[in-house]
């Protein structure tokens, strides 16, 4: 009898500390994801679901929040922030984390504005790819600016297989009809450009133009950089860390791809999105243009030279049709590697050039120590007596020089907007993490896990489970 | 009629010709190497079976023959393997992980002769480096972070208990057991970096412990950092001294690093020099950006290390000047030195960067050879020999070193 005493003490002994240990009350951290401007729910999906079981985070508490886009921010940001169960008197590390994609970044940063205090939604924000000072490509859209590039495209793209498809004015000219051919690959080298000019203008005004035009409603074109809306936000009341998407070259193929595939990629397996369809695409473009523009440069050669030695003008003719159309194509190869990538960063503000107003002796040599001296601009004049002498007596010799900036992007808001927060607590990049990528991606997830580990935060600190 | 047939015909060949000559030069025929040619690879091994490798595990190198890295199984699945470091080959595997769905999130791991340890999550796991056999794996009571420290064969790390989150401790562990028992519980504050442990000139073991303890009420009040000595021989607290300023970002993760008489740790955002013995600060150089996941080293009187703000520095370890500082890339792998060359994985670009440590001048940035989507990954690249040693989220890589 003693010895079953002494086993079942034992017994309950060796379990009583695991029970201990499975009542003890660990905090269950609640999170609240916000999707961004014309984003559902899915976009969070495999951090919405996989967080919970590898931290200490309460699904069925954690909001994975969709809403409406034609809203204001305003009417947004209540109507996304109200139902949510904010501070609740739990503490610190059961208290819900917001965390925006883009315009859900601002919403989070507007709800943590509207409710302060004992009311607060959230201990601290996590913005993914926000455009917190703005996104350009709407001034972009705004200004016409898309609109000429598009135009841009469309000849530098289409003309070379327009002289193609139009003319027939090189078998004209080789088979000596000297003025039908001259007839045509004249038409052809005019009317290319009107033929395209007319399409690209349809296109836009039958297709993309309305659809373009969406963000001039609320609550994409409060977005647009300079707008008083963007300035409302301030400073963020709880915690705020940035993580910023660094999208490789070309952004404009991969946003493409991306683009065409945004809602298969939330059900990708994680980490397996891929962005270079297009861009393989542009390659092999860029490739059929250059040989179509070798072969029209040797058609230019060979027909001239045969013109002259049999002294057919029409070889001459067609040399110079097909050298107009070589050069066609040669431009659509160049535009379709790097113009248009170019024209991209413009539109989405990640490329910009300073001006910069300064004096003609910006920069003096000295011969003694025979190196540059560089002499304050006239924006760095503090004094205002000083400046305002150097306006009065320098009028009509300054100049100005243009400087070209490359910001680093996620393939649609550049690092400076997306890091634009005041008493911004940290920022840190995902590599690759194109804008629409973002919800489902190695980078961020890792750089999600980075945070949560932050033991020092502990508006952050969301431990593993056992 | 028949001569201009026999023109026509003449010509096409030419044509043909000289389209197919130009076509040598076209896109599609060139293959594409994403390398400036400066990378020689001596082996690559695979490390996937399905997807690519989402955990992150520090490449370690074992007795010069073994390469230590991460693979992956399936989608939230990873295993350790050691790789011939000769060949590549995969000597062994090791995925006896607590949970059958491990992310593998590991910041470090320490090699003790033939045991590795590592850990995250309160799950503690120590391989065998010459089989790939578990030697021994617990679990604790405490949130242990993934970064741990070293000194003979014990092991050190702080972490919260699960039951009380908002009270650190630090603990040790026995790399030839596995028995793991605390030894410092922080009356106040928090301490989340890794203990550095050493032995002092009397023959105590003590530990370099950073605590942070938030200097207001308000997260706006930033936190103060001290720090604290504690001889683990002696089981007192030798001094806990104030270190820089409040700071809204925590110093979490790696611990200090000491080397002759001299600590230095990252806080907030900024590097901080104190004196081991006193506690007294010898200097702090403030930044606008922390170094938090990059960390730094210190070697030849000099610290190397990659700030969020997007500049690589090397600091006088002495004075805390610049010596030189360089533009990078941000968020940035751990650095590891060999030869006077910095290598690195670059944050921004997930390019392998070699850097001359005297000026801080590129000797190369290179892609992956076969992941051109993310890069290389980012952990510590590690190196012996002339070679260097890497991965990117398929393959593990020998390269010639730059030196």
């Amino acid at each position: 009898m003693k010895s079953y005493i002494i086993l079942v003490l034992t017994i309950i002994g060796l379990i009583a500390p695991q029970f201990a240990l499975l009542s003890q009350q660990i905090p269950e951290r609640r999170l609240t994801w916000i999707p961004g401007f014309n984003e559902r729910n899915t976009f969070w999906q495999r951090y919405f679901t996989r967080f919970p079981a590898t931290h200490h985070i309460r699904q069925d508490q954690s909001v994975n929040s969709d809403h409406q886009s034609n809203m204001n921010l305003t009417n947004l940001s209540t109507t996304v922030g109200a139902p949510l169960n904010g501070y609740n008197n739990e503490p610190l590390l059961a208290q819900p984390i917001g965390i925006g994609h883009s315009m859900g970044g601002l919403l989070s940063r507007d709800i943590d504005r509207q409710w302060t205090g004992q009311a607060r939604k959230f201990c601290a924000i996590i913005t993914v790819g926000t455009p917190n000072s703005g996104a350009f490509a709407v001034n972009a859209v705004q200004s016409g600016m898309v609109e000429q590039a598009f135009m841009r495209a469309t000849r530098a793209v289409a003309l070379g297989p327009a002289y193609d498809v139009t003319s027939g004015a090189a078998d004209l000219l080789f088979t000596g009809n000297f003025a039908a051919g001259l007839v045509s690959g004249v038409t052809s080298i005019i009317g290319g450009q009107e033929v395209i000019d007319y399409i690209g203008k349809t296109i836009w005004n039958d297709n993309l133009h309305g659809f373009i035009q969406n963000v001039n409603t609320a609550p994409a074109s409060e977005m647009a950089v300079g707008n008083a809306r963007m300035s409302q936000f301030g400073a963020p009341n709880v915690p705020t860390i940035s993580i910023w998407g660094n999208e490789d070259g070309p952004m404009i193929y991969r946003m493409a791809t991306v683009a065409s595939r945004r809602n298969d990629i939330p059900n990708d397996p994680m980490d397996f999105s891929t962005d270079t369809k297009y861009v393989d695409w542009a390659n092999s473009a860029a490739s059929v243009y250059h040989a179509a523009a070798y072969a029209h440069g040797v058609y230019s050669m060979v027909s001239g030279l045969w013109g002259i030695i049999t002294l057919n003008p029409a070889g001459v003719a067609a040399a110079a049709y097909h050298a107009v159309a070589a050069d066609a194509y040669s431009t659509g190869r160049s535009y379709i590697k790097w113009d248009a990538e170019n024209d991209y960063r413009r539109i989405i503000g990640a490329t910009w050039v300073e001006t910069i107003k300064t004096l003609p002796d910006y920069r003096v040599y000295n011969f003694r120590t025979k190196t540059w001296t560089k002499l304050p601009r006239l924006d760095d004049i503090e004094e205002p007596d000083m400046k305002e002498s150097r306006e009065m007596w320098n009028m009509d010799s300054y100049t100005l020089v243009y400087r070209t900036h490359n910001d680093a992007a996620d393939a649609f808001i550049p690092v400076t907007s997306q890091n634009a927060i005041p008493l911004l607590t940290a920022s840190y990049q995902a590599i690759g993490a194109g804008h629409l990528e973002q919800g489902n991606h190695v980078e961020v997830r890792r750089r999600f896990e980075d945070i949560f580990t932050r033991q020092n935060n502990l508006e952050y600190f969301t431990p593993k489970r056992q | 009629m028949k001569k201009h047939n026999i023109s026509i015909s003449l010509l096409s060949i030419i044509l043909v010709i000289l389209i197919a000559a130009g076509c040598s030069g076209c896109d599609w025929f060139s293959p594409t190497n994403p390398n400036n040619g400066n990378l020689s690879l001596v082996w690559q091994s695979k490390l996937y079976t399905t997807g690519l490798v989402t955990g992150r595990f520090p490449n370690i190198i074992y007795e010069n023959r073994i390469v230590i890295t991460m693979a992956q199984i399936a989608e939230y699945e990873t295993k350790i393997v050691g790789l011939d470091i000769e060949t590549g080959r995969q000597l062994w595997e090791w995925k006896d992980f607590f949970l059958e769905k491990e992310e593998g999130d590991f910041y470090n791991a320490i090699l003790y002769k033939n045991r590795l340890v590592f850990a995250s999550g309160g799950r503690h796991y120590c391989i065998d480096t010459e089989t790939g056999k578990t030697i021994w794996k617990n679990r604790t009571n405490n949130a242990t972070s993934s970064v741990i420290s070293q000194l003979g064969n014990k092991y050190y790390y702080s972490a919260p208990f699960y039951d009380n989150l908002e009270r650190t401790a630090v603990f040790a562990g026995e790399i030839e057991t596995g028995e793991i028992y605390e030894i410092y519980r922080l009356d106040s504050g928090r301490t989340s970096k890794a203990p550095t442990p050493f032995v002092a000139p009397n023959g105590d073991i003590c530990l370099a412990i950073i605590q942070g303890i938030k200097a207001g009420s308000d997260w706006t009040s930033g936190i103060q950092h001290y720090a604290v000595l504690f001889n683990h021989t002696q089981n007192k607290v030798l001094y806990s001294q104030k270190i820089g300023s409040p700071d809204i970002v925590g110093a979490d993760f790696r611990a200090p690093v000491i080397t002759k008489g001299k600590v230095y740790t990252d806080i907030g955002k900024g590097v901080v020099c104190y004196d081991a013995e006193t506690g007294t600060t010898l200097w702090n150089k403030s930044l606008n950006g922390d170094v938090l996941f990059s960390h730094f080293i210190v070697q030849d009187d000099k610290v190397y290390f990659n700030c969020e703000n997007g500049y690589r520095y090397a600091l006088d370890a002495t004075t805390g000047f610049v010596k030189w500082q360089e533009s990078n890339t941000g968020t940035c792998s751990p650095i590891f030195m060999m030869n006077n060359v910095l290598y690195y994985i670059g944050g921004g670009d997930g390019k392998l960067y070699a850097v001359d440590a005297d000026n801080g001048t590129v000797i190369w940035r290179e892609d992956s050879p076969n992941d051109k989507k993310y890069g290389f990954s980012t952990v510590s690249p590690i190196g012996y020999g002339k070679r260097i040693y890497c991965c990117d989220h398929y393959y593990a890589y020998c390269f010639e070193a730059a030196k």
